[in-house]
């Protein structure tokens, strides 16, 4: 099979005009969102469906996709998906035992629209000089129209995710569970879940709309706020949806308040930090990668974590006192509130590539669980 | 931790020669500590026997001692300069084993000296069969079933239980010698007999076979405060069975899922933190293709091939930063050199792909067993890199000059589909090509899978460039489509006009991109560049944002290593990038070795990491716009670009291509000797088998025969027979048809050697080399002298005087290497190279003479008279220097270690000393020879030596030898008054000369035979088994007779003077 062979020709249109022209892959419906590349090279399905994703347009470094074909147990979330992909080369006979299906197929049934045959590291270099921007992959020749798609992808805002919406309450349960912790659906990731069932928790996912008040009916040993992408889709101007951040900070506040111990990470890290009165700040163009080091400051090691956000905590809040730092930037990637059961971090502990750093994470929390 | 404050002088202990499995790669991990340790302001102190090394150059350390690796001497190193510290990660297998025996003696201790880069506990944990297992064991990672034995019996015991086949590992040895894989009790025997023997500690392991697991390393650093980091992944294409020395491997690795990844990731970090590694370590896994069962294979706890390769493939230097962590730095406090201001406390990620392919010597040595296996048989590699695997391969087997441009072997090509299906389960170095000659022939990929064992992935990528050139052959035009999509996959316009049939009408020009360990997410400061076909730049971009008024020069590397074309090219390019930058030019270096300091990134101004073809070169041309070019450093394969490139009407530095053209072209060169009235052994050039047996007739035997461009004396003989000569005649034009052989009358006389520096009218000869081995043996693979200890004036007279002609008459500007033979008292000329020479580095050390920064200047019109050396001979040094070639033949099966015209050599060491004999003395222990003065010497000589050899036999019969010899030479011996004992040969019956072997009653053999090569005669399997057994075998006389004379002086390494050659 020849990756050639009819494939229609796609266009990825940026917000400044540029117009990059390739093949069309998975759906053919035209995409928007915000595009933002990621360094890794293995884990790739894990980057589609990782809910932080939920509005970006990911572009994929690595030139060579698809390789180890697809497997449904990577999937970090079984219905959300990145909004569009854009890589150089996928592979159409992928080898892998594990491997249950193609790329092609893959993007398809999940319904994201992907463009290839694209110099992805022109791509990459314009979005680290030039910061995050919207895009649009579209099957339409943009040619004669592009003022038009150019203002339109410009006046394109994150919507508010699915998950928002979300109102069931699903528990994830081994006999043999020692606590029971309640994950506030922020746009959960099932690496957290399986890291938390590994360490004998019973975890119960909550809407994000619940109030404290209703968590604590589900009578936790702790709470775990996770997820990502969240905080600009919920500052939208989107009238209707506006109080939805000021919702959830209050929410979060009185947790922290409650005494119950309180885990957050990635945008739970974000969200901990502005309900404690600090503030976040828009990043160029993000951490999103396998390969980001991270010091913590108790110890003075580093370690390799894996990272995919654009906000970063900037004015701490008078509560906390920073755990951990990027090596590089320099940014802070982990919070610690010495008179609260609370802690947050800004990576993702113990995913699938970063499995091995920071082991500790899980555990110094579920110390906090008396 | 900053600098430890208790470090202030460092001994680092260098690898030596380059042998098979330990080469180049070692010259730039010793170099880049070298260097991070002057950065640091500590002085160093380096021994190294090896003087073809760029680390060996007085500028590399405080004090350079090129002095035999041996214990001894290491050990009198230390009491002479009192450093602090030992630094023993840097120096391959060599380095750690004297580092740990030193160790353990106690020696450090008792001197004050600190072991730096690893504790023997780790070493131990990690080389010692049985403690490895214990160690991974305890933390549950699995090993192979195995079990380490000392005698064949218990071997063959626990092979009961595991069944055959088994892979023999010996302890302690390195790139796998004296391994192998047993499907029988009788291979068995024999690799586990040979394995026992070559382990110091006489140790082998057995192990399950599990050949066909996919192969996958992993390198990882770690520091003294356990931050610990994953460098880089990489798969072999060949799955387990074949050393990855000798894999064609890719990075990062591509057939794993995260899922995988992570599981050999994590174990990699485990093993490394269990071990306590700090620096630098390669850990080696078999992964089974269709579940989630893996095994460790190997762990090297030390820079190493592979490491090399990866700081190639992903920019991140990892000999530097192994160097700092072993003076005291952490990880997150080194600087990433790359980004320039991020830390060295990351994971590299790449945006493309590496492919690394190896170089064998099987050209070379067409009668050597080719089959691939645990023992490393590689001489060299080449990197390539590409934004897909195709691509990657495509300049990968450009690089490795094979003469190919795509996978298709002339060979195989008519082959049938069932042929080929047999042929797929050879597993040899011409595997890959076969592959590519079943999928052409319509085998599928799954069955070329289930044969080779080779994963699915890369079949079908390969299967990508054979519809590729299928398309390419059915277009009915060349479409831009078409064209832009073979340019994307690797082709070259000529390939693609052969394929097409049609002419690329519109040439697109490759244009390139950067490695920068980061995959573009930070800015970064390399220049390290490589080609692609997309729109941007990042070249150009580079040089527009640092436009200077500096002329830019681009300078040719020498591709792979390979017999003939060593390290020393690799020296001669970075010294010329180094003076021309000390000149006040940008230089670039265009290069495809992974191994050498010259395509460090910090080396030159600019590199271009590609193949070294014309339209390769081309790209780089368009992008650097240099102001000249030069090809004279870069050995064979960068003189062969010469005439495309003075076509072009590129500005060739230095001697011209006309110049060169009229050295190598035999008609134009004997027009330029009789002009000269410079004589040269007669001779004539040929094409057909009919020619050269009338032309042999013509000049009367012994002839040389040899094709017109050579290479280390590639495919060379001495025939002494019309039927020799057919022979000849039939393997060359099987090899390379319409190549013309030149004929010459073979001289058997003195062989003398200059390297001289010329500014198109003066002369400068920094030394005259005299051989011990009379002419017929390569000069690479001889022990060569400077200066010269036995030629009269009125020789070195007219050799002055020739060379000064010939560099005149051939307007050489740079460098020139004369080789002449004496022959009855008169001089002849046998070969002129206009470029740099594999003395040069050596002559240059033991001289003084920046030969390379010189001939650089005389580019630029600099004169030599304003150099300060002179002109004319340079006045001879106060110091003897014997250059002593070192083999690896223990390494390539089959191979007759009997020397000829044909170079064999893998590399070279050099003893220093103010006297002839213990230079002598000190090269030869530095080669490897054990000196023993007691024991068996056998003699089995041809007819024509049998008299001469009497007064050598004599030498070492005084010396208290047993003299064993072969029928006919005995009676010569015995009527010599020498008590020789008859042995019969090989072929007769036993107790013969094997038995001689195995009672282990011989230490010396003197062997010359009329005919070698084939390794079905006898006299060959008699050297073999010589060279299993680790016996000197010595195939020139005159070898002989120089180690009889060594022997008698009875000296031993602790009574030669030592010395610095800083100093010099």
């Amino acid at each position: 099979m020849d990756i050639f062979n009819n494939a229609q020709q796609a266009w990825l249109v940026l917000e400044d005009g540029t117009v990059y022209e390739g093949y069309g892959l998975g759906s053919s419906e035209d995409a928007i969102g915000e595009l933002v590349f990621n360094t890794s090279v293995v884990g790739f399905q894990e980057i589609l469906t990782d809910p932080a994703n939920a509005n970006n347009i990911i572009v994929e470094t690595f030139p060579l996709t698809g390789n180890y074909g697809v497997n449904h147990e990577n999937d970090l979330h079984e219905s959300i998906t990145a909004r569009g992909w854009v890589i150089r080369e996928w592979c159409a006979q992928p080898s892998n035992f594990r491997m249950e299906g193609r790329i092609d197929e893959y993007l398809e049934k999940k319904n994201i629209s992907a463009i290839f045959d694209l110099d992805t590291r022109a791509i990459t270099r314009k979005i680290r000089d030039g910061g995050v921007q919207n895009a649009l992959i579209t099957r339409t020749n943009p040619e004669g129209c592009k003022d038009e798609l150019v203002a339109k992808i410009k006046a394109w805002k994150k919507p508010m995710p699915a998950w928002v919406n979300y109102n069931e309450k699903v528990s994830f349960e081994k006999l043999d569970s020692k606590y029971s912790i309640t994950m506030v659906n922020y746009g959960i990731r099932k690496d957290v879940i399986n890291a938390l069932m590994a360490r004998g928790c019973r975890v119960t996912v909550v809407p994000a709309s619940y109030t404290e008040k209703e968590i604590m009916e589900t009578k936790p040993d702790a709470v775990v706020l996770c997820g990502g992408a969240g905080l600009e889709a919920l500052r939208t101007d989107y009238a209707q949806k506006e109080n939805a951040i000021d919702a959830a900070q209050e929410t979060v506040a009185a947790l922290m308040k409650s005494g119950v111990p309180v885990l957050g990470i990635d945008f739970g890290h974000q969200i901990m930090a502005l309900a404690m009165d600090g503030s976040v700040e828009k990043m160029h163009c993000g951490h999103r990668g396998a390969n980001c080091p991270v010091t913590e400051i108790a110890s003075g090691r580093t370690f390799i974590t894996s990272q995919n956000h654009g906000y970063i905590v900037k004015d701490i809040p008078a509560s906390a006192v920073v755990s951990h730092v990027n090596s590089n930037d320099k940014t802070c990637e982990g919070l610690e509130y010495p008179q609260m059961k609370a802690m947050s971090v800004q990576f993702i502990p113990e995913s699938e590539i970063g499995q091995k750093n920071f082991d500790g994470i899980y555990e110094r929390f579920l110390g906090m669980v008396k | 931790m900053p600098l430890r404050q208790d470090i202030k002088k460092v001994l680092v202990i260098g690898s030596g020669p380059i042998i098979i499995g330990q080469a180049a790669e070692f010259d730039y991990a010793g170099t880049q500590a070298c260097r991070a340790l002057k950065e640091e302001g500590l002085e160093v102190v380096l021994v190294n026997s090896n003087p073809a090394t760029i680390m060996t150059d007085k500028a590399m350390a405080d004090h350079v001692y090129i002095e035999p690796l041996n214990i001894d001497v290491v050990k009198r190193i230390i009491e002479i300069e009192k450093p602090d510290s030992v630094l023993s990660t840097l120096g391959g297998q060599t380095g750690l084993t004297f580092s740990m025996q030193l160790a353990k003696e106690g020696f450090l201790d008792s001197h004050n000296v600190k072991l730096l880069g690893a504790n023997p506990l780790t070493i131990d944990k990690a080389e010692d069969r049985q403690m490895f297992k214990d160690t991974m064991e305890k933390i549950g990672e699995p090993c192979i079933p195995s079990k380490v034995v000392n005698t064949v019996e218990d071997g063959l015991a626990f092979i009961d239980q595991i069944k055959y086949p088994v892979i023999i590992r010996p302890a302690f040895t390195m790139g796998g010698t004296g391994g192998g894989i047993a499907y029988n009790e009788e291979e068995f025997r024999e690799i586990a007999g040979n394995g026992l023997r070559l382990s110091p500690i006489t140790q082998i392991l057995v192990e399950k076979c599990i050949s066909g697991w996919k192969e996958i390393e992993f390198e990882v650093i770690r520091d003294s405060k356990g931050n610990i980091i994953t460098v880089c992944s990489m798969e072999n294409v060949d799955p387990v069975g074949v050393h990855t020395g000798d894999s064609i491997v890719v990075a990062p690795a591509v057939t794993l899922s995260p899922a995988e990844f992570s599981m050999l990731r994590k174990a990699a970090l485990n093993i490394v933190e269990e071990l306590g590694v700090e620096g630098g370590c390669n850990c080696q896994f078999a992964l089974h293709p269709t579940s989630m069962d893996y095994a460790v294979i190997e762990v090297n706890p030390r820079v190493s091939r592979s490491s090399a390769l990866a700081s190639k493939a992903t920019g991140y230097p990892i000999a530097k930063v192994a160097t700092k962590i072993a003076i005291g730095y952490t990880l997150d406090e080194i600087i990433n050199a790359v980004t320039g201001n991020t830390y060295a406390c990351f994971e590299p990620s790449v945006d493309y792909l590496v492919v690394k392919f190896p170089k064998w010597p099987f050209d070379k040595f067409v009668y050597a067993k080719r089959t691939l296996g645990t023992q490393m048989m590689a001489t060299g590699e080449v990197m390539s890199i590409g934004t897909s695997f195709e691509s990657a391969m495509m300049k990968a087997v450009r690089s490795v000059e094979l003469g190919l441009d795509s996978f298709n072997l002339p060979k195989f090509a008519d082959k049938t589909k069932e042929e080929l299906l047999e042929l797929l389960h050879n597993c040899d170095d011409e595997r890959i090509f076969c592959v590519y000659e079943a999928l052409k022939k319509g085998i599928p990929a799954e069955k070329i899978h289930e044969i080779t064992m080779i994963d699915c992935w890369f079949i079908n990528k390969l299967d990508n460039l054979r519809k590729t050139e299928e398309m390419l052959a059915n277009c009915e035009e060349l479409s831009e489509d078409l064209y832009l999509r073979a340019k994307k996959y690797g082709y070259l316009d000529s390939t693609i006009e052969r394929f097409s049939g049609k002419k690329v009408e519109h040439h697109r020009k490759g244009v390139y991109k950067m490695v920068d360990t980061c995959a573009a997410e930070y800015k970064a400061q390399t220049p390290y560049f490589y080609s692609t076909y997309d729109e941007e730049n990042e070249a150009e971009e580079f040089i527009e944002e640092r436009k200077s008024d500096k002329k830019k020069i681009l300078v040719f590397g020498s591709g792979p290593i390979r017999i003939g074309q060593g390290i020393e090219f690799d020296y001669c390019s970075v010294h010329c990038v180094w003076a021309l930058k000390k000149l006040g030019f940008e230089a670039a270096i265009a290069n495809n070795n992974p191994e050498t300091v010259s395509t460090d990134f910090d080396t030159a101004d600019r590199l271009y990491f590609d193949p070294l073809t014309p339209e390769d070169v081309d790209n780089v041309l368009e992008s650097e716009k240099p102001w000249g070019v030069v090809v004279q450093f870069g050995g064979q394969t960068a003189i062969k670009l010469t005439k495309y490139l003075s076509k072009k009407g590129v500005r060739i530095l230095g001697t011209s291509a006309d110049s060169i053209d009229e050295a190598e072209d035999r008609e134009r060169f004997d027009e330029l000797l009789g002009r000269l009235g410079i004589p040269r052994p007669k001779g004539e050039t040929v094409l057909t088998k009919e020619e050269a047996v009338a032309a042999a007739n013509r000049l009367g035997f012994p002839v040389l025969l040899r094709p017109s461009y050579v290479l280390g004396g590639q495919n060379m003989i001495i025939a002494h027979t019309t039927a020799e000569v057919e022979e000849y005649m039939d393997i060359i034009t099987s090899h390379m048809k319409d190549n013309l052989v030149l004929i010459d009358k073979y001289m058997m006389g003195k062989e003398v050697e200059v390297d001289a520096i010329c500014d198109g009218e003066d002369y400068l000869i920094p030394g005259i080399m005299e051989h011990i081995e009379r002419a017929g043996i390569h000069s690479g693979d001889s022990i060569s002298v400077y200066p010269a200890q036995t030629l009269s004036q009125k020789l070195k007279r007219t050799i002055i005087d020739y060379t000064g002609k010939l560099a005149r008459e051939l307007k050489v500007v740079g460098l020139v290497n004369i080789q002449y033979v004496i022959y009855n008292d008169e001089v002849y000329v046998i070969e002129v190279n206009p470029r740099s020479s594999r003395t040069i580095p050596y002559i240059s050390k033991v001289t003084g003479v920046p030969m390379v920064e010189i001939a650089t200047r005389m580019m630029f019109g600099e004169k030599l008279r304003d150099q300060g050396y002179g002109i004319g001979l340079y006045p001879e040094a106060e110091y003897v220097a014997v250059k002593v070639p070192v083999f690896s033949f223990e390494k390539l099966h089959d191979v007759d270690t009997l020397l000829g015209p044909e170079m064999k050599s893998t590399g070279e060491v050099l003893g220093i000393a103010k006297t002839f004999d213990e230079a002598l003395f000190k090269g030869l222990v530095a080669a490897g020879y054990k000196m023993k003065h007691e024991g068996g010497v056998l003699v089995t000589v041809r007819d024509t030596d049998k008299q001469e050899v009497v007064p050598i036999v004599e030498k070492f019969e005084k010396l208290g030898f047993n003299i064993y010899a072969t029928a006919g030479t005995a009676l010569t011996l015995n009527q010599n008054m020498i008590a020789a004992n008859t042995v019969r040969k090989i072929e007769e019956d036993e107790p013969n000369i094997m038995t001689l072997f195995d009672q282990n009653k011989i230490d010396y053999i003197i062997t010359t035979s009329k005919k070698g090569r084939k390794p079905q005669r006898h006299s060959v399997q008699m050297r073999r088994r010589a060279v299993e057994r680790s016996i000197v075998t010595m195939t020139a006389l005159d070898t002989a007779n120089a180690l009889a004379n060594s022997l008698m002086s009875n000296r031993t390494v602790n009574d030669v003077e030592l010395v610095d050659i800083t100093k010099i």
